[in-house]
């Protein structure tokens, strides 16, 4: 099976609904030839939004969409050729698998006898050749799943949009589904737009990452970049669990929290506040008297790590140890210990950096 | 998944009692008077007298006039009934997409001709239909016609006020009945490639059928029974079975024979009832 795979630009993209803020401002982003997208922000955030904007759903206030250099801004839904997998799956109640399956192809004209053979290679795609005359509601979550997949994907489209397509399923299939679309995406090499709340779900399949915050982009990256450079305290609270810390310079420029100084790589002009943002992972934990002075107030053992709660003088922050790693296993809430982490693992940020 | 509750059959059965009591003596006492009525004998005149007699039943299915009476019945009916389905349709479809909180009392306005009783309903229609009403009037006026267009006494005049009366209970059963339909699935028809026009007869239009089913049942019933409109707006003219009971009960005061037309009636009810349901199965697959 093939399918297309186009260049996705969006241009200034806009969207006004006349009330409030915009739900979406500005949005500059382009998509390459085969590349898996994520748009990953908090609901309300506009994600959905430019998703349907992309699908013709909904109408741009401003801005222009390209497709390969082809303006669709005002082209008509039906005429983009553009596969949508909806978050509900949309499947047509009063039709069979194989119809659902067919609908496109037929509202394109194929023979009969193509559609067939195209239908039944898309739907051995998603693994469920011998359900043909099933009727949706006769399927599972994850089986309707895959139909909604075919059906957007056996029209051949030149871009494939996934509008939070596993927050219906329960967890253990939502991971499955996640390396099964993924894997499916490789193959075809099909350009795709993928909209979740998930961070994890953005982290782990997404070849880059668009944070979006309310109506705008935040941050654009790999993964890796995303979680491991964050562009502002929204994002990194946002992508991955992360501790946030009160800090001012001093008169030496070093970061002070209740008067101890933090280890950060940089300094700062003297009295400037700033926010110190540290994954709990990169948290130590060690004897008093060596970095800040905390007591363990909790400690939550949650299966694959273990989360160690921390207060000290005007600070509060959870350290997280894989359970494997038995240095934990002394700890008692009440004890007092050393809180330190790396200076190359500390994220400063100006404060106010989120703007508000 | 089983249901924990204790079934309480005797709380169930009491607490339908004022129902089945209302029922009782709303519709079935008075439907076995009329069937024990029906089989009365007649005498000129109007005199009843108890009896045992097939007389009324026999003229019934032999005299061609009831024959006529039927099917004409029959037409106005589905003519009406289709008319208030090809209005109320797209009434209902815009109610129901509606997102705005006047939604309610567009709901209302809908329905609120139910509010106006029948016979002042048909005397408004008079005023607007009739040979000095206002369309005859605007016509002339514009010099369109030299003489009036018969809109009332006539079937035209019937279909009309069958229809705007039909409309409201239309316009509700097919609200009542549109719930299966989602704005998704014809979001997912036309990223599919389907033409607005192709969404409507592929998705809206096949998930709507048992609303249609459902409304034109019983507008159709409704239409039946109507006797209201097609007296004043058929101006005697229009005969219908409907008309024919009041007319065999009160002017020729022949109760045994209005009562037979009454069972008629109802029978003709089972059977569109019966084919109503199984279509509504059917459609709703």
């Amino acid at each position: 099976m093939t399918a297309g795979g186009g260049n996705l630009v969006l241009a200034g993209l806009r969207k006004d609904y006349g009330v409030g803020d915009p739900a979406v401002d500005r949005l500059d982003l382009e998509i390459a030839k085969g590349e898996f997208v994520a748009l990953l922000g908090p609901s309300g955030c506009g994600k959905t939004t430019t998703l349907r904007m992309i699908a013709g759903l909904v109408e741009p206030s401003a801005g222009r969409i390209l497709l390969d250099g082809d303006d669709l801004t005002a082209k008509p839904v039906h005429r983009r050729n553009i596969g949508m997998v909806f978050q509900n799956y949309a499947l047509f109640p009063h039709m069979t698998v194989a119809d659902n399956v067919a609908f496109g192809l037929e509202m394109r004209g194929v023979a009969a006898t193509e559609i067939r053979d195209r239908v039944a290679e898309a739907l051995a795609l998603v693994r469920l050749t011998g359900f043909e005359s099933r009727r949706p509601k006769a399927l599972s979550g994850g089986q309707q799943q895959r139909v909604a997949l075919a059906r957007a994907l056996v029209i051949r489209p030149d871009l494939l949009l996934l509008d939070e397509p596993l927050s219906n399923l329960d967890a253990k299939l939502r991971e499955e589904m996640r390396g099964e679309i993924r894997e499916i995406q490789k193959r075809l090499g099909i350009t795709t737009v993928f909209v979740t709340h998930d961070q994890a779900e953005a982290l782990a399949l997404a070849d880059r990452i668009a944070v979006m915050e309310r109506g705008r982009l935040a941050q654009l990256g790999s993964p890796e970049e995303v979680y491991e450079r964050p562009a502002t305290p929204f994002v990194a609270r946002f992508v991955g669990r992360i501790n946030a810390l009160a800090a001012a310079a001093g008169g030496d420029g070093r970061l002070r929290i209740g008067g101890q100084p933090v280890p950060t790589g940089d300094l700062r002009p003297a009295g400037t506040k700033a926010t110190v943002m540290i994954r709990p992972q990169h948290i130590t934990l060690s004897q008093p008297g060596i970095s800040l002075l905390a007591r363990v107030t909790g400690i939550t053992y949650v299966g694959d790590v273990v989360q160690i709660a921390v207060a000290g003088d005007g600070f509060s922050v959870v350290a997280e140890r894989g359970t494997a790693d038995s240095s934990w296993r002394g700890l008692a809430v009440g004890q007092d210990v050393g809180v330190g982490w790396p200076a190359s693992s500390a994220l400063v940020f100006p404060e106010n950096a989120d703007g508000r | 998944m089983a249901d924990d509750r204790p079934s309480q059959p005797g709380l169930a059965a009491t607490l339908s009692l004022p129902a089945i009591a209302a029922v009782s003596l709303g519709f079935l006492l008075p439907v076995l008077w009329l069937a024990r009525m029906s089989v009365n004998p007649t005498e000129p005149g109007g005199v009843l007298r108890e009896g045992w007699t097939a007389n009324q039943y026999v003229e019934l299915f032999t005299d061609s006039f009831y024959a006529e009476l039927t099917l004409a019945s029959l037409q106005m009916s589905a003519t009406a009934t289709l008319c208030a389905l090809l209005v109320g349709y797209p009434i209902a479809l815009f109610l129901y997409r509606l997102e705005s909180r006047w939604k309610t009392l567009l709901v209302l306005l809908a329905i609120c001709p139910l509010l106006v009783s029948g016979v002042v309903r048909a005397y408004g229609w008079i005023v607007i239909l009739g040979d000095a009403g206002w369309i005859n009037s605007m016509l002339r006026g514009a010099g369109l016609i030299d003489r009036p267009i018969r809109l009332v006494n006539n079937h035209i005049g019937v279909t009309i006020g069958l229809t705007e009366s039909l409309l409201p209970y239309m316009t509700l059963s097919l609200l009542a009945g549109l719930g299966r339909l989602d704005r998704g699935l014809e979001e997912a028809a036309r990223t599919l490639g389907a033409s607005p026009l192709r969404t409507f007869l592929r998705i809206t239009l096949p998930l709507s059928l048992p609303a249609v089913v459902l409304g034109s049942t019983i507008c159709f019933m409704l239409a039946v029974s109507a006797f209201v409109t097609p007296r004043l707006l058929g101006g005697g003219r229009v005969l219908l079975l409907a008309t024919e009971i009041y007319e065999q009960a009160l002017v020729t005061l022949n109760w045994p024979l209005a009562a037979a037309i009454a069972m008629a009636l109802l029978a003709l009810f089972s059977v569109v009832l019966v084919a109503s349901g199984r279509l509504q199965r059917r459609v709703a697959e």
